[in-house]
């Protein structure tokens, strides 16, 4: 019951269509879980319910013991919920400076000094201190899935959900974003959630790994575990291979 | 003494105004000299008409801070301009010419309530921007149609008659003060009233629009849905720009009803309501300054072409619309605005080149 992020029994469907069919699983404060699951599963269907953009049609969702579920996105962001969501959406007409003015100066009040601090370190965390001013829409795709990290880290969440962070990046671009995540993960203490196919990242987390079918959680364990198993071979690595 | 004088002009800057160099400044503080010096050689009746064209540019501003700065394709401020003349022209013809400040307040007060009644249901109730224009199309020309209908000596409210189409007339206009000490604000005074009041409204949005509450706007215009996960309420965001926006609009009726000495209901009529869109969108929508100078420069064509006959004036704007939207896309004012700072901005480091401190480390 010490989890920070519960989820219980939980279904989401549009119209006729089933998506999410009885998940259940939970996540202790300051750990990682990587949620596998083929094609079309419902991985980012859980992400968006989990962030109040869809209403679940049964179940709860738990933050520190308190339902989110029913909560407007910003409330939930209020509490410490930070996304990336698959489809990359940066402020693309404003400055990479300001995309992420935008997403602490909640947090920075009024107080330019403490803000400027903040926008700073985010930049450099994320390797982006000299395209500050640049117009985001014109950086390249593995920047623009970076600036929006970098947003979302920028406000010091306590949860961290990311959709499939390393679509587009180069390898190279894919073990740095592994080795923020893990900095962020180990040392700043985030839970983290991360939907994510590419499977030299996965590897390069680490972390225990979640894996959805046919709407529920099909089996926890962990990489090598989950390569081993014969279920998830079938349905998962099978259908590609 | 200085350094808060610093900090209240760092506070006008940033990148959602153009401008923000000491030569920007200089300039602005000459053409506001300028604009105040001018009644005093200026001819009556030209500085009166003049003061007139200027009233527009509020009812330009409060487009400009919806659509351009936060994404919300309102035709309904043309609504709130003409009612809050109505409003101040009722209250004032009932009230003694010295409390007219007070019907200016109502008037403003009470539109600001009828954008927060209005924005609530449109913003709170999730209504999609499509609508949101269409909605308030309807609610200008619901507005146009209701006070057409009251002509007759029944729609009168204390002593003041509504008039249908013919409009209300006997407006007093603004004053200060009684008797001897009393300051009527026609021709001159008007002009210096609207000016005056230009420059603060022009200065009070650029504080607003560098804020974080500015930032927040561009940034509901730019992505509603990653603005609120960030863990920002666009309703409200909406919703207060919406007011906001209310009573700039408010403010321009009331000076509209106070200068004319007259309200009629076509001053919410269809024309009317697409006017703004058009100095909005030919100036530039992203920038106050270019909305200010289109609206003014755009009423004063219309003015002349209006002499020979209204036909005109629509082609005009027509062809205009259609010119802007494929050829100067962000604006006309704000493509002459960028050209001009990137010739500044060249001659500046051409100028840093050639000095012998600078030279080597550039
Ligand atoms: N808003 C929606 N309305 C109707 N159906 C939807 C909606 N969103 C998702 N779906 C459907 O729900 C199913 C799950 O979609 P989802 O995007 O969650 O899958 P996913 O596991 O993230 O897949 P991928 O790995 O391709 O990203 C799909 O069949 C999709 O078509
Ligand atoms: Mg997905």
């Amino acid at each position: 019951m010490s989890d920070l992020v519960t989820v219980e029994n939980l279904h989401k469907s549009f119209g006729g269509l089933q998506v999410l069919r009885g998940m259940s699983f939970g996540v202790p404060e300051g750990e990682m879980r990587v949620l596998l699951g083929p094609n079309g599963c419902g991985k980012s269907t859980f992400l968006k319910t989990m962030i109040g953009l869809h209403r679940p049609s049964a179940g709860e969702i738990r933050l520190a013991g308190e339902r989110i579920d029913g909560l407007h996105p910003h409330e939930i962001a209020r509490l410490g919920v930070s996304t990336k969501l698959q489809v990359p959406s940066v402020f693309r007409e404003l400055s990479v400076y300001q995309n992420i003015r935008i997403a602490v100066q909640r947090e920075t009040g009024r107080d330019a000094r403490s803000r400027n601090m903040v926008i700073d370190e985010t930049l450099d965390m994320i390797g982006l201190i000299t395209q500050a001013g640049n117009r985001a829409g014109n950086l390249s795709h593995g920047h623009q899935q970076w600036l929006e990290i970098g947003m979302a880290i920028a406000s010091q969440p306590r949860i961290l959900l990311l959709d499939e962070p390393t679509a587009g990046m180069t390898p190279e671009e894919t073990q740095q974003t592994a080795q923020i995540v893990l900095r962020l993960n180990r040392q700043k203490g985030m839970t983290v959630i991360i939907v994510e196919h590419d499977m030299a990242f996965v590897s390069a987390l680490d972390a225990p790994i979640l894996v959805l079918n046919q709407g529920s959680i099909f089996f926890e364990g962990t990489l090598r575990q989950v390569r081993t198993h014969q279920g998830v071979k079938e349905i998962y690595f099978g259908s590609r291979a | 003494m200085r350094s808060k004088f610093f900090d209240f002009i760092t506070a006008l800057n940033g990148p959602q105004t153009v401008g923000s160099s000491p030569l920007y400044w200089r300039s602005f503080a000459i053409v506001c000299a300028l604009l105040l010096l001018y009644p005093i050689i200026g001819e009556d009746y030209a500085v009166s008409n003049n003061g007139f064209l200027m009233v527009w540019v509020f009812l330009g501003l409060s487009v400009c801070i919806l659509w351009g700065y936060t994404g919300i394709f309102s035709f309904g401020q043309t609504a709130f301009f003409g009612l809050a003349g109505y409003v101040y022209g009722v209250v004032s013809i009932n009230i003694p010419p010295e409390y007219s400040m007070l019907a200016a307040v109502c008037g403003i007060a009470l539109i600001m309530l009828l954008s927060a009644i209005v924005g609530y249901v449109i913003f709170y109730g999730g209504i999609s921007s499509l609508y949101i224009a269409i909605f308030t199309l309807m609610l200008t020309l619901l507005a146009e149609t209701l006070l057409s209908r009251t002509s007759g000596p029944q729609f009168r409210i204390g002593s003041a008659l509504l008039g249908g189409s013919n409009g209300m007339v006997g407006i007093p206009p603004l004053q200060i003060g009684s008797g001897d000490f009393a300051i009527v604000f026609v021709d001159k005074p008007f002009f210096w009233l609207v000016a005056a009041l230009l420059i603060l409204v022009f200065l009070g949005l650029r504080f607003l629009l560098n804020s974080n509450w500015g930032y927040l706007m561009v940034a509901t215009r730019e992505d509603p849905l990653r603005t609120q996960l960030f863990g920002y309420d666009i309703r409200r965001i909406q919703l207060m720009t919406y007011i906001i926006a209310g009573g700039i609009a408010a403010l321009g009726g009331v000076l509209f009803a106070s200068w004319n000495n007259f309200i009629a209901p076509s001053s919410m009529g269809m024309t009317a309501a697409t006017l703004p869109i058009i100095w909005v969108a030919a100036g530039g929508r992203a920038s106050i300054q270019a909305v200010t100078i289109s609206t003014f420069t755009l009423q004063w064509i219309n003015q002349q072409l209006a002499y020979g006959g209204g036909e005109y004036s629509l082609m005009f704007f027509a062809i205009l619309l259609l010119c802007t939207v494929m050829l100067f896309p962000q604006g006309i004012v704000t493509t002459i605005e960028m050209a001009l700072e990137e010739y500044l901005e060249r001659r500046r480091v051409a100028r840093l080149e050639k000095s012998p401190l600078l030279g080597g480390r550039l």
